[in-house]
C-alpha cells in the first residue's frame, strides 16, 4: 500500500511539473504541448533510387511542420522500426508504453505503372488503426501523397484540414520578367503560371482554391487579372484609367476588393466575381490600398496615410465605420487578416528595418515577429493560421519564407538566385 | 513478481508523463479505413506565351536628356515636388512648350523600400504631382498622361540610399508627336 501510494505521489510530482517544462524521461524528451509519435521506416518494393528516402524526409518534415507532433526516437529505446510489413501489434504497444502516443507506418508499391503510397497511424496503446489511406499515381505525385496523409492525420487529431497540400503563389523575376509561379507549400514543385514578360504583382488565390487574381501590366497599365487554373482561361477583370491593383477575395469568394485611382487617388471598391456592380468603399484624398477581408466577411483591413504617414485602418465591408488600428511608428503597410480572425499581420519600420509584426483587431497584443539586418516583407497567414509567409532579403536577394504564426522555425522556401515576393497561401 | 511491480511502475509512470498536458489519445475511428484515393496533380496552366502580347509600351520612343526633359527626385513616402525640382520642371515645361505636339507620359517610381501596392499608389501620386505641376507652368493637361510603376522597373539595383534616391522619380517618355 506505501509502495502504491509513493508511486502516486511521484506521478503525480512529475506530472504537474510537466506542465511547466518540457519532461526529460532519460530517452524520450516531450515537448510540452506537442503529441509524442512514432515512425517506422518506410516499408518500400520500389526499385526507384532514393524514392524511399524522399518518401521519409516528406513525412519527417511534414510531420514537424504541423507543430503538433513531437517526432520520438524510438530506436533509442531499442524498438526496431525497419519492417517490410504491417507493423506487429506488440512493437506498437511497446512504443505506447514508453509514452509514445500513435504511431506511423507508411508502405510504397508499385501497381501497374503507377506507384501506391499506403499509410497508416496507430493508436499506440491499443495499437488500433486510427487512420488508413491508400494513394496512388505517378511518381511525380509522391511527395503529394506524403502531404494528404499527414493532412489526414492531422485532421483526425483537429478536426481541421492540414496544410501540407497547400501551395504558394508569388512573383519572380527568374525568368528575367516578373512573371507568377505556384511551389508547393515546403518549396518544391515550382510551376510557372504566366509567361508573357510584362510586371505581375500580387497574387490572391480565390477561396476555393481554382481562381488566381494578379496585377499585371499586359496592356501597359497596372490591371487586375484573372487565371483560371483548371482551365487555363485568362481574363482582365477590373481595368480602368489609372491603378487597378492589389485584389483580395471575399471569404465566400463572392467579391474582389481592390484599390483604383480613377477618381483622382487611390481608393477601395469591390466588384462582384462576374465583374458586375463596382461599389466604391473609402472615400479620403489619401491613398487608401491594400484590403484584406475578415474572415466572416463582415470588415476590411486596408492600409491608408489618410493620418499622414501609412497606417493600417479597419472599416465596416460596406465602407462604414472607418477606424484607425495602429498608432505607433512612420510607416505600417501590408495587412492581412488570419484566417481565423483573431490576429492581423502587417509590417512595420522598425528603427528603420521593415518587419512582420502581428496585432490583434482591437489594437491589443502588438507582436514583432522578426528581426535582424535586411528588410522583411508581404506576411500572407497559411489557411489553418499555424503559419505565415512573407519574403525577406537576409540572404541577398529577396526569397519567400515560411514561419510559425509566433515567429519560430523560419524555413527559406526559394533559393534560386532571383528576387521572389508577394507570396500568397492557397486555401 | 517484484520485477513486474516495477515495470508497471515505470510504464505507468512514463504513460503519465507524457500524456498529461499533451497527447491527446486518438480516437479509434470506424471509417478509418478510407477508399482508396487516386492523385492527381494539382492544375498549373501552362504560362500563356509572350509571342501575341507585348512588352509594356513598345512603342514608347525614350527621348532622355536629349529631349531636354529631366527626370525629378522626391523624398522617401512623399509625393510632393521638393524645392530643387521646381527648376528641372520649369526647363522641362520649357521644352514641352516649345515642342508643343509631344504628348508626354509621366512615369511615377519609388525605391524598393516598403510594400509593393503602397509604392504603386504613392510613385502615382509622384507622377501625378508632376503633371499638376506642368500644368501650372502651362502645359495642356491632354498631353499630360501618367503611369506609375512602383518598386517595379528601379534604374539603380543597389542597396544604398544614393541609389534609392535615384529610383524615387518620374521619368518621362514621348508617346505621340
Amino acid at each position: 500500500m506505501k509502495v502504491f501510494l509513493g508511486i502516486l505521489i511521484a506521478i503525480l510530482y512529475f506530472s504537474i511539473n510537466a506542465h511547466a517544462q518540457d519532461v526529460n524521461l532519460g530517452v524520450i524528451k516531450a515537448e510540452a504541448q506537442k503529441i509524442p509519435i512514432a515512425a517506422f521506416d518506410i516499408s518500400d518494393n520500389v526499385k526507384t533510387k532514393g524514392l524511399k528516402e524522399t518518401v521519409r524526409d516528406v513525412l519527417t518534415a511534414d510531420l514537424k511542420r504541423t507543430q503538433l507532433f513531437y517526432l520520438v526516437d524510438v530506436e533509442k529505446l531499442g524498438i526496431d522500426t525497419k519492417v517490410n510489413s504491417e507493423p506487429q501489434k506488440d512493437v506498437i504497444k511497446r512504443m505506447g508504453a514508453f509514452g509514445v502516443s500513435a504511431a506511423v507506418w507508411v508502405r510504397l508499391n508499385t501497381k501497374d505503372k503507377e506507384f501506391v503510397l499506403e499509410g497508416n497511424l496507430y493508436d499506440s496503446v491499443s495499437a488500433d488503426i486510427v487512420v488508413s489511406k491508400r494513394f496512388f499515381g505517378n511518381e511525380n505525385l509522391i511527395r503529394n501523397m506524403v502531404h494528404r496523409f499527414v493532412d489526414e492525420i492531422v485532421f483526425r487529431y483537429t478536426g481541421s484540414k492540414g496544410v501540407a497540400n497547400t501551395r504558394i503563389a508569388f512573383i519572380s523575376d527568374r525568368s528575367g520578367d516578373k512573371e507568377m509561379y505556384v511551389i508547393d507549400y515546403d518549396g518544391s514543385n515550382p510551376k510557372k503560371i504566366t509567361g508573357d514578360r510584362a510586371i505581375k504583382l500580387s497574387p490572391a488565390w480565390s477561396p476555393d482554391g481554382r481562381w488566381l487574381a494578379y496585377t499585371s501590366y499586359k496592356d501597359g497599365n497596372p490591371d487586375i487579372y484573372v487565371v483560371d487554373l483548371e482551365t487555363s482561361n485568362r481574363w482582365k477583370m477590373v481595368g480602368f484609367p489609372g491603378l487597378n491593383i492589389s485584389p483580395a477575395w471575399s471569404p465566400n469568394g463572392e467579391l474582389l476588393a481592390f484599390t483604383l485611382s480613377k477618381d483622382g487617388d487611390s481608393e477601395i471598391y469591390t466588384v462582384k466575381r462576374d465583374g458586375s456592380d463596382l461599389k466604391r468603399l473609402t472615400y479620403d484624398p489619401a491613398t487608401d490600398v491594400s484590403p484584406t477581408w475578415s474572415p466572416n466577411g463582415r470588415e476590411i483591413a486596408f492600409n491608408s496615410d489618410r493620418g499622414g504617414t501609412p497606417q493600417i485602418y479597419i472599416m465596416n465591408a460596406d465602407g462604414t465605420n472607418t477606424r484607425r488600428l495602429t498608432f505607433w511608428g512612420d510607416y505600417n503597410t501590408s495587412p492581412t487578416w488570419s484566417p481565423k480572425g483573431e490576429k492581423i499581420s502587417f509590417v512595420s519600420r522598425i528603427d528603420g528595418k521593415f518587419r512582420i509584426c502581428i496585432i490583434n483587431p482591437d489594437g491589443s497584443f502588438f507582436q514583432q515577429l522578426t528581426d535582424g539586418n535586411t528588410n522583411d516583407e508581404g506576411p500572407r497567414w497559411s489557411p489553418d493560421g499555424r503559419h505565415i509567409a512573407f519574403s525577406s532579403k537576409r540572404h541577398g536577394k529577396s526569397d519567400i519564407y515560411i514561419m510559425n504564426a509566433d515567429g519560430g522555425e523560419v524555413e527559406r522556401l526559394t533559393s534560386d538566385g532571383s528576387n521572389n515576393i508577394n507570396p500568397s497561401w492557397s486555401p | 513478481m517484484k520485477r513486474g511491480v516495477l515495470i508497471l511502475i515505470g510504464v505507468l509512470a512514463l504513460g503519465s508523463l507524457i500524456s498529461f498536458g499533451c497527447a491527446k489519445k486518438v480516437e479509434t475511428a470506424k471509417d478509418a479505413k478510407g477508399a482508396d484515393e487516386k492523385v492527381a496533380s494539382a492544375p498549373a496552366p501552362s504560362p500563356d506565351s509572350g509571342s501575341q502580347v507585348k512588352a509594356e509600351s513598345p512603342m514608347v520612343k525614350e527621348l532622355g536628356s536629349a529631349s531636354g526633359l529631366n527626370d525629378v527626385y522626391f523624398d522617401f513616402d512623399k509625393s510632393a515636388v521638393r524645392d530643387d525640382s521646381k527648376s528641372v520642371l520649369q526647363a522641362d515645361a520649357k521644352w514641352l512648350n516649345s515642342n508643343s505636339k509631344a504628348k508626354i507620359k509621366i512615369e511615377g517610381h519609388a525605391d524598393e523600400r516598403g510594400t509593393n501596392e503602397y509604392n504603386i499608389a504613392l510613385a502615382e501620386k509622384r507622377a501625378q504631382a508632376v503633371k499638376k505641376y506642368l500644368s501650372t507652368l502651362g502645359v495642356k493637361s491632354d498631353r499630360l498622361s501618367t503611369i506609375s510603376y512602383g518598386e517595379e522597373k528601379p534604374q539603380c539595383k543597389e542597396q544604398n540610399e544614393g541609389c534609392w534616391q535615384k529610383n524615387r522619380r518620374a521619368h518621362f517618355t514621348v508617346v505621340g508627336q
